[in-house]
């Protein structure tokens, strides 16, 4: 069913609207997220903390402070685009139009990837944005520049595929909240956001083995093999084949979920 | 308006704050560990110095003010557009300003109850039971003047924008400056001995002087603003707030038609 014609064209369609609602506000994102975001995100995490916690803007630790604060960014993207799902399934309820016309896998699989080509776009925007911002106090030489685009969609689909699915089970504004602050900020603390999943382990064992059950840390891990590899990370190999299995069973969890919901 | 009506107003604040407060608690609570975790744990892993954990703990429990009193503008952005019940509030016979008194109340009374003993065990998870050099109670005054900053900014912020621009805009255009150049992260000193240009640009924001001024009332002015200014500067911006407030009200409410 997924190869057959009307199939992908009821996909194109649906992917295509998804772009129509979005464009009006391709603008506004740019300047909020990519120029001004930008600046005081690169500006805190990139000179700032490095420079109050280890003295030095230049430094590997820096940048390991950096690469994992990233995902802040994918979090806070990814649950925009969920918002509009949870804002359609119960304000708009235009999904529930698109499904009486399409099967309920296009619906809810061109919204994913859409979201997910767009949080990649917006993020890939960003990235060079430190560099220009910072100068020669954000050391680029030991990016591995191969990987970049690889790891930055891979997470964008985790995080994205993570939010649809939070938000496939959320039934109320005040259970967003809840999801925000005590499932995000404690998967992300606990996923080696301020410190290398290395940092976590020796300070105490425990905080090493259930940094490894938080799907972020595979995704702070990867930026940090780009930014600066080193022998402290977790492999790479290791933390995309986890995004990958991480991505996958979110897209399914939302998708059976997003089907109770509208099969009626 | 006698002192009964006016009390009308404070006391639904109080009801709200009842209702919505230990949900709030919790979510603060959970942040905050994971604040506290990573300050004790994890970055001093990384080859962070611990001398820097109480003051930069001090500094990120300004985040617990940005989110929660940000959360509460959402409802008021919205209440304008929605269901109208400021509007409402503002029309009843007598000063309607006193309805603003009371959210402002309401803000600060949320503020207060839910950075006080957060701060409270953070210190406590620090550092054990010991002896600070500065005062309890002037950290708790400090607490009390930076919950009404935050009530005047968040308050002035929703009353001034639409939800659509509150949504979109105040986090990035105007918060999110705030925060950075607020010393969330650092303390001013700190950055002035590194890069003396930058600390300049730093001292004008508002939040600066609350973190700044939490630290100096617990620890030592002298590596941190002193207290004394940090209370003028917060005092005149909650003065410029409370002009912009009404301003912003006029500008936004006609009590007869709605919006």
């Amino acid at each position: 069913m997924l190869l057959s014609k009307s199939y992908r064209s009821q996909f194109k369609v649906l992917f295509l609207r998804e772009w129509h609602v979005y464009k009006k506000r391709v603008f506004g994102l740019l300047l909020n997220f990519v120029v001004l975001q930008s600046f005081t995100f690169a500006f805190v995490q990139g000179y700032i903390k490095p420079l109050m916690y280890f003295g030095l803007p230049i430094d590997r630790r820096g940048l390991m402070v950096f690469a994992g604060s990233l995902i802040f960014l994918f979090i806070r993207r990814s649950f925009d685009f969920a918002t509009a799902y949870f804002n359609d399934i119960h304000v708009q309820k235009h999904i529930w139009y698109q499904r009486t016309a399409a099967p309920y896998s296009a619906v809810y699989g061109s919204r994913v990837l859409f979201s997910t080509l767009f949080v990649a776009a917006l993020i890939a925007a960003f990235l060079p944005m430190p560099k220009i911002i910072l100068g020669s106090s954000f050391d680029v030489s030991h990016i591995r520049w191969g990987i970049a685009p690889f790891v930055t969609i891979l997470t964008a689909a985790m995080f994205t595929t993570y939010a649809y699915f939070c938000f496939s089970f959320v039934t109320s504004r005040e259970s967003i909240a809840r999801v925000r602050v005590r499932l995000n900020e404690v998967l992300m603390w606990m996923g080696a956001f301020n410190a290398t999943w290395f940092a976590m382990y020796t300070s105490h064992r425990v905080f090493g083995y259930v940094s490894l059950l938080s799907p972020f840390t595979y995704a702070t891990e990867s930026f940090r093999h780009v930014l600066y590899t080193g022998s402290d990370l977790i492999p790479l190999s290791v933390t995309m084949s986890a995004m990958c299995c991480w991505s996958l069973a979110f897209y399914l969890a939302g998708l059976w979920l997003f089907k109770k919901k509208v099969v009626r | 308006m006698s002192f009964k009506h006016i009390s009308v107003f404070f006391l639904r604040e109080i009801h709200v704050f009842k209702k919505r407060f230990l949900k709030t608690m919790i979510d603060g609570l959970v942040v905050t560990s994971m604040h506290l975790l990573s300050l004790k744990y994890f970055l001093p892993a990384m080859g962070m110095n611990p001398e820097w954990q109480t003051p930069l703990y001090l500094g990120n429990i300004l985040s617990l003010c940005f989110v929660s009193s940000y959360i509460r503008g959402i409802d008021i952005t919205r209440d304008i557009d929605g269901s109208n019940f400021l509007q409402y509030q503002c029309a009843l016979p007598g000063k309607g300003l006193y309805a603003l008194y009371a959210y402002v109340f309401g803000f600060t009374l949320h503020m207060v109850a839910l950075v006080a003993p957060i701060l409270g065990f953070g210190l406590l998870f620090l550092n054990g039971v010991c002896s600070y050099p500065g005062s309890l109670l002037g950290l708790f005054f400090m607490v009390l003047l930076v919950s009404i900053f935050f009530a005047f900014l968040l308050l002035t912020l929703s009353i001034f924008c639409r939800p659509d621009a509150y949504l979109d805009n105040v986090w990035p255009r105007i918060l999110g400056p705030l925060f950075v150049f607020g010393g969330v992260f650092y303390t001013w000193k700190r950055i002035a001995l590194l890069t003396p240009f930058l600390a300049k640009f730093f001292l004008l924001s508002p939040v600066l002087y609350c973190s700044e001024g939490l630290r100096g009332a617990l620890l030592t002015d002298a590596d941190y603003i002193s207290l004394p200014v940090c209370i003028t500067v917060l005092v005149l911006s909650i003065m410029i707030l409370w002009y912009l407030m009404k301003r912003a009200l006029k500008h936004r409410i006609d009590y007869v038609e709605g919006v």
